[in-house]
């Protein structure tokens, strides 16, 4: 799970262009977007799209979104239980 | 109305003048290279630009470098200061990469948001906070005098009382970018807004 996250981490900065932050700052319960890394919609979008390309994981309900993209703690959680 | 060019700025073969003067210089790097160089040469301190494609990043990186240290920043109406450019190629080169991205498989959403030209204009308007008239031309060439006779006639309808306005034309390494900043009620030592004017500043500098 730590190694899952850290690959998050750099996936995160990698593919939002997050030149200002290194993925060692991102804390594993830091919210993602608004008061945490302040990440927009399209960065959510993105993130839907890196699931896709490293996971082979597709959002099924779009409703799902905003707790599985709250934190590193999130999105690792529901790799793990969603990977094939 | 006393038209007036205020200032202005151009940005090409790795150099960025500001009224006529060379203020930054970097031979020999691609324009990414380049506008990093650019964003932390100028402080920018502008996480979004990162984000942005190569248009976007130019189109702010000239409107930043021609409003930065201006007194007249302070005096500009952000309800009625206008946004008014215009290229050739629209946005092909942020098209070419989200349909290179497509044959691949993998198309990217915060690529695809940048291929529309007046995305760049959106930038600015953020950026700044203005909300006036705005509106991106595609030309094969940079028609100055119907750009600013387009732009006068807004002075003279009031829809707006100073304007951003120039040619941002980018595609791979090619690139050139001249802004100015149009205002009514300039002072007699600025130069007067006519076609002859913006010429002038454009193939001379």
């Amino acid at each position: 799970m730590t190694e899952l996250k850290e690959n998050l981490k750099r996936q995160i900065v990698e593919q939002l262009n997050l030149k200002d932050i290194k993925p060692e700052d991102i804390g594993d319960d830091q919210p993602l977007f608004v008061e945490g890394l302040g990440l927009d919609s399209i960065d959510a979008l993105e993130l839907i799209v890196l699931l896709q390309q490293h996971y082979g994981i597709r959002l099924a309900r779009a409703e799902d979104g905003p707790a599985v993209f709250r934190s590193v703690n999130s999105m690792a959680e529901y790799i793990q239980s969603n990977k094939q | 109305m006393n038209l007036a060019v205020a200032h202005h700025c151009r940005i090409v073969d790795n150099c960025i003048y500001k009224d006529g003067r060379l203020i930054m210089e970097s031979p020999g790097s691609g324009f990414a290279e380049f506008s990093e160089s650019a964003y932390r040469h100028f402080q920018l301190n502008y996480p979004k630009f990162h984000k942005m494609d190569n248009l976007s990043k130019m189109g702010l990186l000239a409107s930043d470098i021609l409003l930065n240290n201006n007194e007249l920043l302070t005096k500009l109406n952000p309800e009625t200061t206008g946004v008014i450019l215009s290229n050739c190629n629209s946005s092909l080169d942020t098209d070419l990469k989200y349909n290179s991205m497509l044959k691949s498989g993998v198309a990217s959403p915060a690529v695809f948001v940048y291929s529309l030209p007046n995305i760049v204009i959106g930038e600015i308007c953020i950026r700044n906070g203005f909300k006036g008239e705005n509106s991106f031309f595609i030309s094969d060439r940079y028609d100055i005098p119907s750009q600013v006779n387009y732009i006068n006639q807004l002075f003279k309808e009031k829809i707006i009382d100073a304007c951003i306005c120039g040619w941002l034309e980018l595609l791979g390494e090619t690139y050139d970018a001249f802004l100015y900043l149009a205002i009514n009620n300039g002072s007699d030592e600025l130069q007067p807004y006519q076609p002859e004017t913006i010429q002038a500043l454009y193939h001379h500098t």
